[in-house]
């Protein structure tokens, strides 16, 4: 009995040690005092399909304009408001965070080694004539920048009796735009992934883009083809 | 005891450990030691001039991210703090320039140095420096007269230990105390009136004289100018007389010793008590017995030399610095210049490729104290203070200062019942590392009582035309610290308590960095009263440059950032009211009532009771909404009830169920007044209100030039300073090359050049030019 107390008694020393140290860490440099603004979040919407671009809270930082970073431990992206929204550990209360107070933030999907980092942005797609803003996808940042607007879309609605009544429910699917922004902010819009939309965009140079797309012997069926494919690109330049 | 009994005690014992472990020492990972030394460009200052300087910081160990990113400097006098200057620090190096108001008094002032993080190692680690500034317009210039009392406080050290009959003493004599007693003769006399030695006290105040004592006779020390004689100690007729010195990159131990007692011994070298060296002597009766060791196998630092007889008794003894070896520094310069002419200074540092950060000045030679502490010589103090365990204020007090034949002078007092421990941490740090952002601290105490409050919620605003806000929580000892980014530069800092958070009344209390527990430093340059021309022409010439309107002082080379985004608790209202835009309205509830709509005030007796209306489903959001005015976190509504149409620009209704961090406020009502009137409306609780001033953006010194000089012969150019920079770069080949002209002022000029190299020690270099017209 002596001899079980004494190791428990050892591994509690060696744990409140473990604490020591992390105590005296935290002498070094206070806590930060970072933190997010936002409103309750009580938005829902009868629907199939989520909200989300990926359902699950995950971990992720947070850069507000103020360029100091916040750690959070639970977020999501609701593409379907484009909103972030935070999940606040004192009242589980779920926060949408004030859009035009970030900058930007990662979230850390599981299975992802890289965390997906999002930016809030404002440009103008060439055929708009008002800037949009989104929190985009950056997926190449170069010369040139490669966005995905994660965004979930309603495709439509199935009407159903719930009771006595009558009501609609959504089909949410996601509907992702990317977007090429070109160095003088003017973004274009990319919907279907062919070789033939990047010589559209860049018809200067659609020739020497086809003959790097041969030689790398590139075909545009998905996304990360549409990366590399911009990353081609912006070589060129 | 019981075994059971032990066991648990035991058990007890180890669970309290952790607790012990907190104290961290000193030098660790997790409690880094940090020093900073400053240079300025001289010692002898003119009120209305700049002073230049550069603050070098020392961390050990060094960890990238656990550096201190800021320096705070304060310029005071003995009777408050004149300047309060913050500096970045940029790869651990500062620099910049603080004017000397023309209204300073004539007087010696101190220069402060210390970062937020050196607070918990006490004030004895900051970094202090002593200068004098002679006020313009002072025609008396009594200031310069040291402090002078009839005599000096006197003691002697005889090297060995002891005063030995009969054997060649050297004695070490040192007279401090407020007296100068810098450069005095001094003469000792025996009993019977004869004078048996002489010697020079140096420019620190003591000095080295050799006596061989008679039994029986007693021997007075006669100081030039002291108004008593000062009396020796008494010699013994046993032991030894040692004389140790160095020559040639030998220690050369010259034994004097009665050889009919002890014919042979040991030299025993010692570091931190471990024997590094023994050297075996015999003494032949009318022979000079000399003892030799190599400086090369010895360690670097603090030592001690014993002399051990043959009953292993040590009969001598005294400490011997064997100095860290410096670059050698080649530099190419002629020795005279005429006026306005081109100085260049080609220079080369042995064994050191692409140092950085090198210090230059070129000053006036009656503008430097010859008691001035050089870099390489405080890290020498610093050293051994350590090792001599003494009070790290006091080691550079008695070795800075000292070249290496001086500190081993000096060393002959041998320091006895020091204790300083120079590692043993506090058990808390109190004070945080500010890498990147600077920091305020305080405390939260109950009003009544003074006890500290755990807990409490501190909201940090200020003043502005939108609503910021920090916040923090007091830990177990009442205090809190807030981060500042550069939006807080030079603005108003106000703190206030949250009520949810306390009950009854609570003070805040701001710890000033610039509050300093010890006093002011007494001192004195040895040899100022006679520089009594050099200050009247210094003020002349001030006076010139002020008709003049010449200034070498520029802006820094890195242009300050100015724009910084404010911590903002939402970006933007839901909606805006501007008073003008409306019929005028007496008071906040008829504001309220009238023009923002979904604000609900309600009068209960005395009480105000106020609600928002919810901007999504018009739904009164429960609990009472946060309220601003100016920016200012309030949580009473009356004072502001007052408030009308004539005083408030506009008000921002956020009336959503915001959060912000752990707070959660329903709605928020922010008011802006027309003249920001918040400190005159008695806000309850009642805020602290500190100004925070920013860091001081680095001027430098920007010398004339005179390459293609038209017409800048009619300026006249009168320069104590010629050049100073403290960011001088050598190249991959250890070399560096400036160029400056000379001024108007002919004179001696002192090139002083210092540098920390590849392995954080400090080297120097001196010489002196002369301008003639």
């Amino acid at each position: 009995m002596p001899y079980r107390l004494i190791i428990s008694t050892i591994f509690l020393f060696l744990f409140s040690l473990a604490f020591a140290e992390e105590e005296k860490e935290n002498q070094l440099f206070p806590p930060a005092q970072v933190r997010l603004s936002g409103e309750v979040f009580n938005f829902t919407i009868h629907a199939d399909g989520s909200m989300y671009f990926y359902e699950e809270w995950v971990h992720g930082e947070v850069t507000l304009n103020t360029g100091e970073s916040v750690e959070v431990e639970k977020l999501r992206y609701n593409g379907f408001l484009d909103q972030l929204i935070w999940l606040n550990p004192v009242n589980f209360q779920q926060i949408q965070v004030d859009k035009q107070l970030v900058q930007s933030f990662t979230l850390k999907l599981p299975h992802f080694e890289e965390e997906l980092f999002f930016e809030n942005i404002t440009f103008k797609p060439w055929f708009e004539t008002n800037p949009i803003n989104i929190y985009g996808h950056v997926l190449y940042d170069g010369k040139i920048k490669l966005l995905a607007h994660r965004r979930v879309a309603k495709k439509g609605e199935v009407l159903e009796n719930v009771g006595s009544a009558l009501v609609a429910r959504a089909e949410l699917e996601p509907s992702p735009v990317f977007y090429i922004l070109m160095p003088d902010n003017q973004a274009h819009a990319v919907r279907r992934f062919n070789r033939r939309t990047l010589y559209r965009i860049f018809p200067e140079r659609a020739d020497q883009i086809r003959s790097a797309f041969r030689k790398e012997h590139l075909r545009i069926r998905n996304e990360n083809d549409l990366i590399k494919a911009i990353q081609i690109i912006d070589r060129l330049n | 005891m019981t075994h059971r009994k032990r066991i648990i005690f035991t058990l007890f014992a180890l669970l309290l450990s952790p607790i012990i472990v907190l104290a961290e020492p000193w030098g660790t990972l997790l409690n880094p030691r940090e020093k900073v030394f400053v240079n300025t460009d001289r010692d002898v200052y003119i009120a209305g001039e700049d002073l230049f300087l550069s603050v070098s910081l020392f961390t050990e160990p060094f960890i990238p991210g656990k550096v201190s990113g800021f320096v705070y400097v304060a310029l005071r006098n003995k009777l408050e703090v004149i300047d309060r200057v913050t500096f970045k620090f940029e790869e651990g190096k500062a620099s910049g320039n603080i004017y000397l108001p023309d209204t300073l008094s004539s007087g010696y002032y101190e220069l402060i140095a210390f970062t937020n993080w050196m607070r918990n190692a006490g004030e004895e680690w900051y970094f202090r420096k002593s200068i004098f500034i002679a006020n313009r317009f002072d025609t008396s210039l009594e200031a310069l007269l040291p402090p002078m009392e009839e005599s000096p406080r006197v003691r002697f050290f005889p090297e060995g230990g002891k005063l030995v009959n009969a054997m060649n003493n050297k004695v070490l004599m040192v007279a401090d105390g407020p007296f100068d007693a810098s450069w005095r003769e001094v003469i000792i006399i025996s009993n019977s009136g004869d004078t048996l030695s002489e010697a020079r006290l140096n420019a620190h105040g003591w000095g080295v004289f050799h006596l061989k004592p008679e039994p029986g006779s007693t021997y007075l020390a006669d100081i030039d100018g002291a108004q008593e004689n000062f009396l020796l100690p008494p010699a013994s007729n046993d032991g030894m007389a040692i004389f140790v010195s160095s020559v040639d990159e030998l220690l050369k131990i010259e034994i004097d010793s009665d050889a009919e007692k002890v014919t042979s011994g040991t030299i025993v070298a010692k570091k931190n008590g471990q024997i590094i060296k023994k050297v075996p002597f015999t003494l032949v009766p009318g022979e000079a017995t000399v003892a030799i060791m190599k400086l090369n196998e010895l360690p670097k630092g603090l030592m001690s030399l014993e002399l051990i007889g043959g009953n292993n008794h040590v009969n001598a003894s005294r400490y011997w610095y064997n100095s860290f070896d410096q670059p050698e520094i080649d530099i190419s310069l002629n020795e005279t210049f005429s006026k306005r002419e081109k100085i260049n200074i080609e220079m080369r540092l042995s064994s050191q490729s692409q140092i950085g950060g090198i210090n230059v000045s070129v000053v006036q030679s009656e503008a430097v104290s010859p008691v001035s502490m050089s870099l390489r010589s405080w890290q020498t103090a610093l050293d051994l203070a350590a090792a001599l365990k003494m009070n790290p204020a006091l080691g550079i007090s008695i070795f800075g200062g000292l070249d290496q034949n001086e500190l081993n002078q000096r060393l002959l007092e041998i320091p006895g019942g020091h204790d300083f421990s120079f590692d043993e941490g506090p058990e808390r740090n109190a004070f945080f590392m500010e890498t990147t952002h600077l920091i305020v601290s305080g405390k939260v105490t109950r009003n009544s009582t003074g006890e500290p409050l755990k807990d409490v919620r501190i909201i940090l605003n200020t003043p502005d035309t939108i609503v910021n806000l920090l916040y923090t929580r007091t830990n177990a000892e009442g205090e809190f610290q807030f981060l500042l980014d550069g939006y807080y530069n030079n603005r108003e800092l106000v703190f206030t308590p949250d009520p949810q958070t306390f009950s009854g009344s609570v003070d805040i209390e701001i710890f000033d960095k610039f509050v300093f527990e010890k006093p002011f430093q007494k001192t004195f340059f040895p040899g100022l009263a006679q520089k009594r021309d050099f200050i009247t022409k210094a003020q002349e010439v001030v006076g010139v440059n002020k008709a003049f309107e010449i200034s070498h002082t520029g802006p820094g080379l890195t242009p300050p950032r100015l724009y910084f985004q404010a911590p903002r608790l939402f970006a933007s209202p839901v909606r805006t009211i501007r008073t003008a835009d409306f019929a005028p309205l007496d008071d906040l509830q008829e504001i309220a009532r009238e023009l923002v709509l979904a604000w609900r005030i309600r009068q209960s007796g005395s009480r105000f009771n106020h609600v928002l209306i919810g901007a999504n489903d018009r739904k009164q959001l429960s609990g009472t909404p946060a309220l601003f005015v100016d920016g200012i976190i309030t949580y009473d509504l009356r004072p502001l009830l007052q408030l009308n149409s004539k005083t408030i620009h506009e008000i921002q209704v956020q009336n959503l169920e915001w959060m912000h961090g752990e707070i959660s406020f329903p709605g928020i009502i922010a008011v802006f007044t027309k003249n920001k009137i918040w400190q005159d409306l008695n806000l309850n609780p009642a805020p602290k209100v500190v100004f925070h001033e920013a860091q001081r953006t680095a001027g430098r010194f920007i010398p004339p030039n005179y390459e293609s000089g038209i017409g800048k012969e009619k300026i006249p150019d009168l320069r104590h300073l010629l050049f100073w920079s403290s960011d001088v770069n050598t190249t991959r080949a250890g070399k560096a090359s400036l160029e400056f002209f000379s001024g108007d002022l002919s004179g001696d000029y002192i090139i002083r050049i210092e540098g920390i190299d590849q392995n954080r020690k400090a080297f120097d270099f001196h010489k002196t030019i002369t301008i003639n017209h």
